[in-house]
């Protein structure tokens, strides 16, 4: 079968597209919000929303007694992220304290509950992680939806949401209901690692939502420029790396995951050698002029 | 926007040309990407895991190709399968595996509607009676917190769904019952073959049955039938050879063993009087050693056979297991 038209190559292939595309656009909220760890830590949380479900299935006797699974892992990290979000616009605590108490908390929590429901840790583990390499046409239509939603409120609403990342006191002064917009942010995270980490992984959609934003802040000024480029890198790292495990035996998700940090130091040192060259051009021209005046003096 | 939608798809584009251009030369070496593998074995057969791929061996000799589709060593969910395996297995005649084990291999057969040969129904017709067994050995320990050991398998029996033994291996007689599945499943798919297959099949399944006689006959006679190990892997061979098993954790390696159950698994030693704490090659070993220290006793190691080094096999690694169970449990 040739590989464009292998269905299963079509599959990775769309998924890589969407989930490249759109996971930076959640990504450069977080990463200006300074929470890029959201993504790691909401797979936690989500953990200790499937232990939970499946004890609560098996409680309420259900025949399938993990139906509530995959509802338990959104609705907890749903919580989680409104959770967060509320501590922090209240100023309980740093967002970053947040984070890491309500993450431990996810995995503490998520072992505890696991062991009480009579579960390992490898099936629960099959719940939440999923690979590129095997997604199926439900997974494909979950990531279009998701792809949507993404698309219509995180370019949609950009206007609005980046009033409210990047200033919230001049945000509030000019009407913008604030903490509605703050929630959004929050809900549209949640939802987008939850259901894409059971389509390609945690760790892919998390890395893929912060490197692209890192790299593309390194060459980019404004906030819509950097969100455009970090989709544009997006889809080519997904791409990319889903073309090389095509042919070579390597794990995808880490594949994509480590491309995106060699292109980030790539980009990083281009750009530290170039402003130290104009530094020195800066500096010579400088002295060149000390040197005119003195010499007029 | 329709700029950006413009510029990211064809980047991608370009970068999916780029990919294949520079890989296509390559894509021939790479024996787990190309099904081409076949041209002089009748068979392509992909495994999951170590045991079903020596069975695959044993039976299909030079007129399968075999190919495995997890690396061994790495842990069953830390796995992610590559694309390349998943294209290979559209190919692959039938895959070997166990359903429920590992995570990735159900998601990779659920996706490529792969022909399967599944040996769950063996970890379904087996582990009730496993933990069944587990259980009398339990109790056979009377113990000051007998309750404390009555709600544990209560629990194991409320949700032996979740936590049923897949480690089936460790009976030598259920590999055999595999190995007339895969005998069955050969043949089908090859018969003109048929004949070859079922004789080095029959083979097998007589080293199998000597093996089982081996283990039967070496723990006739022990000084103690008490099993300390360090996760609870061996269930099937604890009832094929009426031993009682007493794992650190229960059949979930990552599981943190709790301090109430390392002190009651000290106890049990002392009590006893065994002088071996088995452990396996692939877990941390510390909590057995520091418990093994505690009680004055031996480290020794029955390894579960999830996977193997090079130039091992099941039946030179059961055999090490055997002296190992022997010299441990004193037997004559």
């Amino acid at each position: 079968m040739s590989l464009l038209t292998d269905p299963i190559v079509q599959r990775m292939l769309l998924v890589a597209i969407m989930v490249g595309a759109t996971a930076p656009i959640v990504g450069t909220y977080l990463v200006h919000r300074r929470m890029a760890l959201l993504g790691d830590g909401i797979g936690h949380v989500a953990l200790a929303g499937v232990a939970a479900g499946w004890l609560a299935g098996s409680w309420a006797g259900l025949a399938q007694k993990d139906a509530l699974a995959i509802p338990g892992a959104i609705v907890f990290a749903i919580t989680g992220a409104v959770v967060i979000e509320r501590m922090r616009a209240r100023g309980i605590a740093a967002a970053d304290v947040i984070m890491a108490i309500m993450f431990y908390g996810g995995i503490a929590s998520g072992v505890l509950l696991i062991s009480m429901a009579g579960g390992s840790n490898a099936n629960l583990m099959g719940y939440l992680f999923g690979s590129i390499s095997t997604v199926s046409w439900d997974d494909v239509w979950v990531t279009v939806i998701m792809a949507v939603i993404i698309l219509v409120i995180g370019l949609g609403l950009r206007p609005a949401l980046f009033a409210v990342t990047h200033d919230q006191e001049f945000a509030f002064s000019t009407g913008l209901p604030v903490g509605a917009l703050n929630m959004v942010v929050a809900v549209l995270s949640a939802v987008t690692i939850t259901a894409s980490m059971r389509v390609v992984g945690v760790l892919l959609v998390s890395g893929l939502m912060i490197l692209p934003v890192a790299i593309s802040q390194l060459i980019t000024r404004s906030f819509s420029k950097t969100m455009t480029f970090a989709m544009v890198i997006g889809v080519v790292l997904c791409v990319t790396g889903v073309g090389i495990t095509l042919f070579h035996n390597l794990q995808p998700g880490a594949l994509i995951v480590v491309l995106g940090v060699l292109l980030y130091v790539v980009v990083a040192s281009g750009v530290a050698l170039l402003k130290k060259h104009r530094h020195r051009r800066d500096s010579a021209a400088l002295r060149a002029d000390l040197r005119d005046q003195e010499a007029s003096a | 926007m329709n700029l950006t939608r413009t510029m990211a798809v064809t980047g991608a584009i370009g970068t999916l040309l780029l990919a294949g251009c520079s890989t296509d030369a390559t894509s021939g070496s790479d024996t787990a990407a190309s099904g081409d593998a076949s041209s002089a074995a009748a068979l392509t057969v992909g495994t999951a895991f170590y045991p079903l791929q020596f069975v695959a061996e044993r039976v299909g000799g030079d007129d399968v190709t075999i190919e495995t589709l997890i690396s061994p060593g790495v842990e069953p969910h830390d796995s992610e399968i590559s694309p390349a395996t998943v294209r290979a297995m559209q190919t692959m005649d039938t895959v070997l595996y166990l359903s429920d084990f590992q995570p990735a291999i159900d998601a990779a057969v659920e996706t490529t509607e792969v022909r399967t040969l599944d040996a769950h129904h063996i970890v379904d017709e087996n582990s009730e009676a496993v933990a069944i067994h587990a259980e009398e050995a339990h109790e056979g320990h009377d113990h000051a917190e007998d309750d404390h050991d009555h709600e544990d398998a209560e629990d194991h029996d409320g949700h032996d769904h979740g936590s049923a033994d897949p480690h089936f291996w460790q009976d030598p007689t259920l590999l055999a019952e595999y190995t007339t599945d895969v005998i069955a499943e050969f043949s089908e798919l090859d018969p003109d073959n048929a004949a070859a297959y079922e004789e080095r099949g029959q083979e097998l399944i007589t080293d199998l049955n000597d093996l089982d006689t081996a283990f039967t006959e070496g723990l006739a006679t022990c000084e103690r039938r008490d099993l300390y190990v360090g996760h609870e892997a061996f269930g099937y061979m604890a009832l094929a050879y009426d031993l009682a098993q007493e794992g650190l954790s229960g059949i979930d390696p990552e599981a943190e063993p709790s301090p109430a159950r390392v002190r009651e698994v000290r106890d049990l030693v002392l009590e006893t009087g065994a002088t071996t704490i088995f452990t396996d090659s692939e877990v941390s070993a510390s909590v057995a050693d520091s418990l093994a220290e505690d009680a004055g006793v031996e480290v020794a190691v029955l390894d579960p056979l999830e996977s193997v080094v090079d130039g091992d096999d099941y039946l030179g690694v059961m055999n090490r297991n055997l002296e190992a169970l022997r010299t441990g449990l004193a037997c004559s």
